[in-house]
């Protein structure tokens, strides 16, 4: 059965709106996290100490995305309000 | 006499031009929004954060994320001065200062890298400007826990149906997330089943409601909420609250949908008239029951649904890294606060038509064991020059005919009868649209609103959290120990949690939502100016466009200052001088406002040195 | 299979120890013996009066030896990270700049690991050998990699908990939105793995989680260490704390050897005696000149029957 083109649109439109409104919160913390992790595993490469930065080094070619989502957590270290203020809004 | 269909008619007609005069002004000749310029969308894409959304997703979304509970208890404690004088401000609040906050915060973000409005308030008014918007967060996340501590347990008090449901749906919130995310069925299951489990607490919640077997004090469900807002803060998102904003966002288009078309479907059979009065006087005895006058004091009752400072942090947080097109964000921001005051409008509609009834079921259902209430019921009578025995419904049908009286009891009465009517107004609007009984809607208002007050509550414990981190970082040089000692997770929730919560238990509603209502501007107000400085400094604006900006802003802030000097002056010292806990309520939230006060002088001043400085016109504003 | 480790400061007479140990459980026993040096100094070569390589090469009789290249092993484990690097950095290619992902052979952690492995390596393969005698950098380096399978155990295994968890928010947005989750970086997509077998983060943290497991095994558990001191107090005092150290770490002490011992050290002979009264217990005097060749490490293996099994 087809569908006249507005309703399809509308249709994707819900589907792209439910699949977000279901995932935001779970999406911001898995950004942390990631952070988390990229920051203890290459903390040594970043001037932490950590125990191994041979298992670092073995992580990294992978980490690419971690990295990525640490590095720009960090650029946006001075505005945290605004990341976490925007996700838990009150009223 | 009116009916309150043609408020709706004529809220989507008012919107509409608007939309298409004052916002395209806006995003034209003030902004220079143009599809050409890149969005950090584009500019920063990495898939997760910043992402192109498409902009009738990202209106509903963002929406989804300002629409609270704010714009729904506001409005209706604003009709004590009369349905129009409230409507009044519901729509040029939100026309002429709402908008241009929300939109303005989101095109703000959008030409500083996606950088929140307190960032960049920070860098056109200095450090401390950004200090006193973490301050205005933090004391404003009290009194949300407060107001909404308060307006909750009332509710469920008077409805004890709708606190089975309410919680109920938490309870089934856990295994939607369960399905959604733990399983492979996705959204599509989840969203079944989230609808099947409202459907459900409403039939639940109705039939304990109807049976009467059911009931917990105001005191009994403070205490279940303390606890539960300290549990659902400390679980993972994924759990609770993620299904639960979910769930809640079907809830809230529902009751927007169901009850404008009501309304406009009352035209039709000529319902739907509007029986409180449209204008009470000047000054109703609204914040703190005295006497308030209507300019400056309203922005003290009606906040959001006119102009909400915690839409900055959405706009400027989250909307701004997911705008695909810089002329989208007129859809978005501005048809997002538009809607917002759609539904504050709706609100006022329902109970202005349908207040009468729900004032007199709840009225007459409590005043047999509430001594309070039949005295204060017999005091009305009297100013009416009816006998001391006249049957509540006598009464409040003469109240409503008489301005005078209602405006100077309406919120009193409303308080005594924990603001029931709101969700009762609702019910009985649905039932004479569509003959649902009035207990459903009745569950159903209930429902809408606590779920989105709880869900209010998790996120302001959340964020109170880490806005208080932010405020004790100055400590942890001076003061390691205590550093060490009030930056703990659980010190920071539980402070912030039994602070509100103590705010809650004095029943100071009438005075604990203007404080409220009254840092939320304070915030507002700050990235108002925030936004003034960057239209004048950083963009081509013409001159009315700069008024467009600069007018609210200074606006805004002279009545927020004069409302708060004046709740300062007129309130707090009624308070202060009635001893005991009001002795105590009256010092918490006079010495918060103050704190806001003290904090406001100090940016204008910051700001008038801002706005004076005459420089060329930035290199931003001449790329775009 | 038995595998010996002797461990010491650089010159108290490692190898002479392990080479004349190798020989006596050869000749004693009649074992299929492997001694192998790892020292980036090697001169198990030249006591054995023999050139050696990478690979054992028998020597006499079942004695087979081998000099594993210290410097050819690091390089081996850093040419197979800077590989996967530089694929990650490949555009560093273009401006001729690989060289400078070398600097990560000075990173510290990098040759302990690569040794372990290596050391991994030689036990696991095993070649038939009866027992492995091991000739190992010194003490200093030595317990370095002998604790580094045990914090390091304990800091992968946290890391993999917390894997698991951002796995389960990927597992979670995948399940809810039915998509996968895509990312963009640098100009390519990349689909972001959601599942344990798929990431290859979490494939290389159960790699090194097993490497450190059987180094723990293996090697610190696994293998019987041989203190070798001489009769001087500050490396006694020395000798006495790494004692206390591999005790603490699990590892198996299976003996003492005094070396280089002159009646001047007496006293010092008789605290090492009191202090390792529960072990085994060798003395080597002073020899004029340093054993070469089997013939005379058969001499010196006579001093060390205490250590036999």
């Amino acid at each position: 059965m087809r569908l006249p083109a507005p309703l399809n649109r509308f249709l994707e439109h819900l589907r792209l709106a439910l699949a977000g409104q279901a995932v935001e919160y779970i999406e911001a913390e898995l950004r942390q996290l990631e952070t988390v992790f990229a920051t203890l595993v290459l903390g040594s490469l970043a001037g932490m100490p950590t125990p191994l930065s041979g298992a670092a080094a073995r992580l990294a070619p992978y980490m690419l995305p971690e990295i990525m989502a640490m590095l720009e957590e960090a650029g946006r270290l001075d505005d945290l309000i605004g990341e976490i203020g925007g996700l838990f809004e009150p009223t | 006499m009116f009916q309150a269909g043609w408020l709706i008619l004529l809220a989507i007609a008012l919107y509409v031009i608007f939309y298409y005069t004052h916002g395209r002004y806006l995003q034209y000749k003030v902004v220079g929004a143009s599809p050409r310029q890149q969005t950090p969308a584009h500019r920063m894409y990495d898939g997760v954060d910043y992402v192109p959304a498409n902009k009738y997703v990202l209106y509903g979304h963002h929406f989804a994320s300002i629409a609270g509970a704010g714009p729904i208890v506001g409005p209706a404690i604003a009709l004590a001065w009369g349905w129009l004088p409230a409507l009044l401000w519901i729509w040029f609040g939100n026309v002429f200062i709402g908008v241009v906050h929300d939109y303005l915060s989101l095109m703000v973000s959008v030409r500083h890298e996606g950088r929140s409005i307190g960032w960049v308030a920070g860098k056109y008014l200095g450090r401390s400007a950004f200090y006193a918007f973490n301050t205005y967060i933090w004391f404003s996340l009290l009194l949300v826990i407060a107001a909404f501590g308060f307006v909750i347990s009332a509710l469920f008090a008077k409805v004890p149906g709708a606190g089975v449901a309410a919680f109920l749906l938490i309870f089934l919130a856990v295994p939607v997330g369960l399905v959604m995310y733990r399983t492979k069925l996705g959204y599509a299951a989840g969203t079944i089943l989230s609808i099947i489990f409202i459907i459900l607490s409403i039939w639940v919640g109705f039939i304990i409601q109807t049976a009467g077997v059911f009931s917990l004090g105001f005191y009994e469900w403070l205490g279940i909420l303390t606890v539960y807002i300290i549990l659902a803060a400390s679980l993972p998102v994924w759990v609770l609250l993620q299904p639960r904003d979910y769930m809640n966002a079907f809830i809230l288009w529902a009751s927007l949908v169901l009850g404008g078309v009501a309304l406009i479907a009352l035209l039709a059979t000529g319902g739907g008239a509007m029986t409180f009065p449209a204008f009470t006087m000047f000054s109703a005895n609204v914040v703190g029951g005295q006497p308030s006058p209507f300019w400056p004091a309203v922005p003290l009752i009606i906040a959001c649904g006119a102009l909400s400072g915690f839409h900055s942090l959405v706009s400027s947080g989250t909307t701004s890294k997911q705008l695909d097109n810089e002329l989208h964000g007129l859809l978005i921001a501005y048809g997002g606060m538009e809607t917002e005051g759609f539904l504050a409008t709706m609100v006022v509609g329902t109970m202005a038509a349908f207040g009468l009834p729900a004032f007199i079921s709840a009225v007459s259902a409590a005043v047999k064991s509430n001594g309070a209430l039949a005295k204060l019921l017999s005091s009305i009578a009297a100013s009416l020059h009816l006998p001391a025995g006249a049957p509540p419904s006598e009464v409040l049908k003469a109240m409503a005919a008489n301005p005078a009286v209602f405006g100077k009891y309406y919120a009193i009465l409303a308080s005594k009868v924990k603001w029931v009517v709101i969700p009762g107004s609702y019910g009985y609007t649905l039932n004479a649209a569509f003959g649902i009984p009035v207990a459903v809607g009745t569950v159903f208002a209930t429902i809408w609103i606590t779920a989105f007050a709880l869900t209010s509550l998790d996120t302001a414990t959340r964020l109170a959290r880490f806005t208080w981190q932010e405020l004790v970082e100055p400590l942890r040089q001076r003061s390691p120990g205590l550093y060490r000692v009030v930056s703990n997770k659980w010190f920071a929730s539980i402070l912030a949690v039994a602070l509100g919560m103590s705010l809650a238990a004095t029943k100071q509603f009438l005075v604990i939502w203007p404080a409220f209502a009254g840092m939320n501007q304070l915030l507002s107000s700050l990235a108002l100016m925030t936004i003034a400085v960057w239209v004048i400094r950083a963009t081509r604006a013409t001159r009315l466009g700069k008024a467009l900006v600069v007018a609210p802003a200074v606006f805004m802030w002279a009545t927020v200052t004069l409302a708060l000097l004046w709740y300062e002056a007129a309130v707090v010292p009624v308070y202060l001088a009635k001893g005991g806990t009001h002795t105590v309520t009256g010092l918490a939230v006079g010495g918060i406002t103050a704190l806001g006060l003290a904090l406001n002088l100090m940016l204008f001043a910051l700001w008038l040195r801002e706005v004076r400085v005459k420089r060329m016109v930035p290199a931003e504003a001449r790329s775009g | 299979m038995a595998v010996y480790v002797f461990a010491g400061k650089g010159g108290v007479g490692k190898t002479t120890s392990s080479a004349a140990f190798a020989v006596l459980l050869a000749e004693r026993l009649g074992r299929r013996v492997l001694v192998a040096s790892i020292d980036p100094a090697h001169n198990l070569g030249d006591v054995l009066g023999v050139e050696l390589g990478g690979e054992p090469r028998r020597v006499w009789r079942n004695l087979y030896a081998a000099e594993v290249d210290y410097e050819a092993v690091v390089e081996r484990y850093m040419s197979g990270l800077t590989e996967k690097l530089s694929y990650l950095y490949r555009h560093l290619k273009a401006f001729n700049l690989e060289g400078t992902l070398r600097v990560m052979r000075y990173a510290p952690g990098v040759e302990e690991n690569a040794v372990l492995e290596e050391l991994l390596r030689m036990l696991r393969s095993g070649g038939g050998f009866d027992d492995i005698v091991i000739d190992p950098p010194p003490t200093g380096m030595l317990l370095r990699i002998l604790s580094l399978p045990l914090s390091a155990l304990q800091w992968v295994r946290g890391l993999m908990r917390l894997r698991m968890e951002i796995l389960k928010r990927r597992r979670m947005i995948v399940n809810a939105t039915g998509e996968e989750i895509r990312v963009r970086l640098g100009g390519e997509e990349y689909v972001l793995p959601s599942s344990p077998g798929d990431d290859p983060v979490y494939r290389e943290l159960a790699g090194l989680e097993e490497t450190y497991r059987e180094a723990i095994e293996r090697l610190v558990k696994g293998s019987t260490i041989i203190l070798v001191i001489n009769p001087e107090t500050l490396p006694l005092l020395e000798a006495e704390r790494t004692y206390r150290f591999l005790k603490s770490i699990g590892a198996r002490v299976g003996g003492v050897v005094v070396n280089k011992y002159r009646e001047e050290g007496r006293r010092v002979l008789e605290e090492a005696r009191s202090f390792f009264k529960e072990e085994p217990f060798a003395t080597i005097p002073l020899l004029p000149r340093e054993p070469r060749g089997i013939d005379r490490l058969r001499e010196v293996a006579a001093r060390l029957e205490a250590l036999l099994p």
